[in-house]
């Protein structure tokens, strides 16, 4: 029997979604500030009135939600999933009141791929933007990578039961510390660490590479942050390949190869557990995968003979498919170039490449390192079980952090997350052949959206129809936020109206 | 205005006496770079074959036999540049491969000297003309190319483009890859030539008073919100606590 919720379940939801929702108007300090460093005025209203917004509603929440009691599990979840949506829609205000959007529902694509670290944008005239919007749409990435709950968590929410629900909700369910807030700012510590090292080794190259030292500066945070969190915005229409320069790529590999990896993993190595890096399942899993996919995307460049060499192969390569095993979307190519250069076999690599992701309670989006070893190592599994005798216990392990046995739980929840990842790249290839794409290529973007990537082949566009952004809206947030809380919010409504 | 320089090999162009470029709108075949329809004498191009002065009708029968056939060779060779798009070379980069082009658009970004030569980015976009920060209706994405240059050719670049500036507006005649071999495979243009077609300009943002009002507004009533949550949670405390 379904059971209505009371009023004070919504007060809850609502009190802490405001709480979340007051961190994402602080966080529109940060370009704010840039607005009035370089002088952009109207940009600086813009983030006033984006800012302004955001507190009167997070205070508004305060005041007719007030309410004591502790979040449940299922608030947990419909907080986090809710306040994504509810930060989509407020932070999309300066955004769209830059004129850089056709609509609505623009800003909002570009706010949730922001914050979901995918990286596919309908920007128009990215080349003219102010610096405090390209500042917000990096901020939005790296914030998102960390987590908006996370934030929330570290600034806002004083410790209590229910928040290590939220911060579940959110995707993420390594605990680094005892404390759900403690690893919260863990998190933090190990980002701003890199950002700081990350930001000045791609300041120093970009000087070198021919900008000046504050473009340089602003380049260099920026295309951190959309490394490190495997966002994949740059501040240039061209991407990556604006640089021009291999040590520019080199850089951006590392950060967002290091980006892709779980939390927990960053951790045991910043308290001194180094042989983590190569005994972790998802290290040892993520770089099986990335060889076999790209082998798979080198083998159809050669018999196309896309590329003058074998290093121009392996340049371009390796990085367009690196970029989207972590979804981080960063590209050295043009959109269209994986249609009309790299074929089919090219762009087959890409994609599975993508459809598996990064790591679990990471920045990065899809099946996840975690989840394809559980299925690997279950295989395995199955089959010695078969050529064993029937009386021999078969049992397997893996290492993540410590050494786990492998059990019936671990791989029913891995394969059920991958079935509705698979379901989700699915939807959206169905509507984008629906709406005349080829097949590889709707296919293409739509993993490129549920995985949050970010690389496009030219199906993502500002032109593209309603119902195709709303669906590949969905599929990012579902993708990042990895389905759980998705349901529980749609159980939580369901209730609601059916509920007694 | 544009620059002159020695020319080379690879960078030959068709020129007439001011050194003014002309666009030939014939169609280009597409060639090796080594088999390059450069190899046609460029005065060919102006369409001033220069035939020894003979009075004989024989030889000036020849002479216009010879004159009909190079026009009609022209008239399929890439060795007469022609002026194409970003989505052009995108579409049909195999086609465009090595041969000779015009490319003409916004600077946008930096111009980023790499020793002797430098990269800039040409958008060829409805943005070049008028970008949005200046009232343009949205058109889509910026689309354009990577151009590699002399450093000398691009020191006359005054505006570049962004979301103070509209960029100069340069027209490239230059050598189309697919896949630099040069550039680890990037997709460019080796520029010969460069020329400014309009020098860009820096773009007014009037202040907009009406959404600094709406400003104003929003944050007096998160003030007041901001105030009114404190008290509430100040007088519940009280309660609380007698």
């Amino acid at each position: 029997m379904l059971v209505r919720p009371r009023l004070n379940d919504f007060k809850l939801i609502g009190l802490y979604a405001g709480k979340i929702i007051i961190g994402v108007g602080l966080l529109m300090l940060v370009p704010l500030a840039v607005a009035l460093v370089f002088g952009e005025w109207n940009a600086a209203v813009d983030f006033l009135v984006g800012i302004f917004s955001c507190l009167s509603f997070g205070f508004m929440m305060h005041i007719l939600c007030r309410t004591k009691g502790d979040l449940s599990w299922l608030h947990g979840m419909v907080v986090a999933s809710f306040s994504w949506l509810l930060a989509m829609i407020l932070g999309a205000i300066p955004h769209f009141l830059s004129g850089h959007f056709s609509s609505f529902i623009d800003a909002c694509f570009d706010l949730m791929s922001g914050y979901t670290t995918t990286g596919l944008y309908l920007l128009q005239d990215l080349d003219h933007i102010s610096n405090a919007l390209n500042m917000w749409r990096h901020l939005l990435t790296y914030a998102g990578g960390q987590g908006i709950v996370v934030i929330a968590l570290t600034f806002m929410i004083k410790g209590t039961a229910g928040a290590v629900k939220m911060y579940v909700g959110e995707g993420k369910d390594e605990k680094l510390m005892p404390n759900v807030v403690q690893t919260a700012r863990a998190i933090w510590l190990v980002s701003l660490s890199y950002l700081v090292v990350g930001s000045l080794a791609l300041w120093i190259t970009g000087m070198f590479l021919g900008q000046p030292p504050v473009r340089s500066l602003l380049h260099g945070v920026w295309v951190f942050m959309g490394a490190w969190s495997t966002g994949g915005f740059a501040p240039q229409s061209y991407n990556i390949g604006y640089y021009h320069s291999l040590v520019y790529e080199i850089i951006t590999i590392i950060i967002f190869i290091i980006g892709s990896f779980n939390f927990a993993l960053h951790w045991a190595v910043w308290t001194g557990n180094r042989k983590e890096i190569y005994r972790n399942i998802e290290v040892v899993s993520f770089f099986i995968t990335l060889m076999v996919t790209f082998a798979i995307a080198a083998a159809g460049l050669m018999k196309l003979g896309v590329y003058p060499d074998a290093i121009a192969v392996f340049r371009k390569g390796f990085y367009q498919v690196s970029s989207g095993h972590t979804t981080t979307g960063f590209g050295t190519i043009y959109a269209r170039e994986f249609v009309r250069q790299w074929g089919p076999l090219g762009m087959l690599g890409t994609t599975i490449a993508m459809a598996i992701g990064a790591s679990a309670c990471s920045t990065g989006g899809g099946f996840k390192g975690l989840r394809m070893g559980i299925i690997f190592k279950a295989l395995m599994r199955e089959i010695k079980k078969l050529i064993s005798p029937e009386s021999s216990v078969i049992v397997e392990k893996f290492h993540h952090v410590k050494d786990i046995i492998l059990e019936e739980d671990h791989v029913r929840s891995a394969m059920l997350i991958v079935i509705a990842y698979i379901f989700i790249y699915m939807l959206g290839t169905v509507v984008g052949t629906y709406y005349g794409h080829p097949v590889v290529e709707a296919l293409f973007d739509s993993v490129s959206a549920g995985s949050n990537t970010g690389l496009s082949c030219g199906v993502t566009s500002p032109a593209m129809p309603v119902l195709m952004k709303v669906v590949y809206i969905f599929q990012m947030w579902a993708g990042r936020l990895e389905f759980m809380s998705i349901f529980g919010l749609a159980g939580f409504i369901i209730a609601a109206i059916r509920g007694r | 205005m544009q620059k002159e320089k020695p020319m080379t090999n690879d960078e030959r162009r068709t020129t007439n006496e001011k050194g003014k470029s002309r666009h030939r709108t014939c169609k280009p075949q597409p060639t090796t770079k080594s088999g390059f329809a450069f190899d046609i004498p460029h005065s060919t191009c102006d369409g001033l074959f220069l035939a020894p002065r003979s009075s004989l009708l024989a030889q000036r029968l020849t002479l216009l036999a010879f004159s009909i056939l190079m026009v009609l060779v022209l008239c399929v060779s890439p060795a007469c540049a022609q002026t194409v798009t970003s989505t052009d070379l995108l579409e049909k980069n195999r086609f465009y491969d090595g041969t000779e082009i015009l490319f003409q658009g916004e600077v946008v970004g930096d111009v980023m000297i790499r020793g002797e030569n430098a990269w800039i980015h040409l958008n060829d976009d409805l943005y070049g003309s008028e970008n949005v920060e200046e009232g343009s209706k949205l058109e889509g994405y910026n689309s354009g190319h990577a151009v590699w240059c002399r450093a000398s050719d691009a020191g006359f670049i005054e505006n570049k483009g962004g979301y103070k500036n509209s960029g100069d507006v340069l027209l490239v005649r230059g050598i189309f890859n697919r896949a630099c071999a040069e550039h680890g495979g990037d997709m460019d243009i080796h520029a010969g030539r460069v020329e400014l077609v309009k020098r860009g300009h820096a773009v007014s943002h009037p202040f907009n008073l009406p959404r600094a009002a709406i400003a104003l507004i929003l944050g007096a009533a998160s003030l007041t919100l901001f105030l009114a949550n404190r008290a509430l949670a100040q007088k519940r405390l009280q309660e609380h606590s007698l």
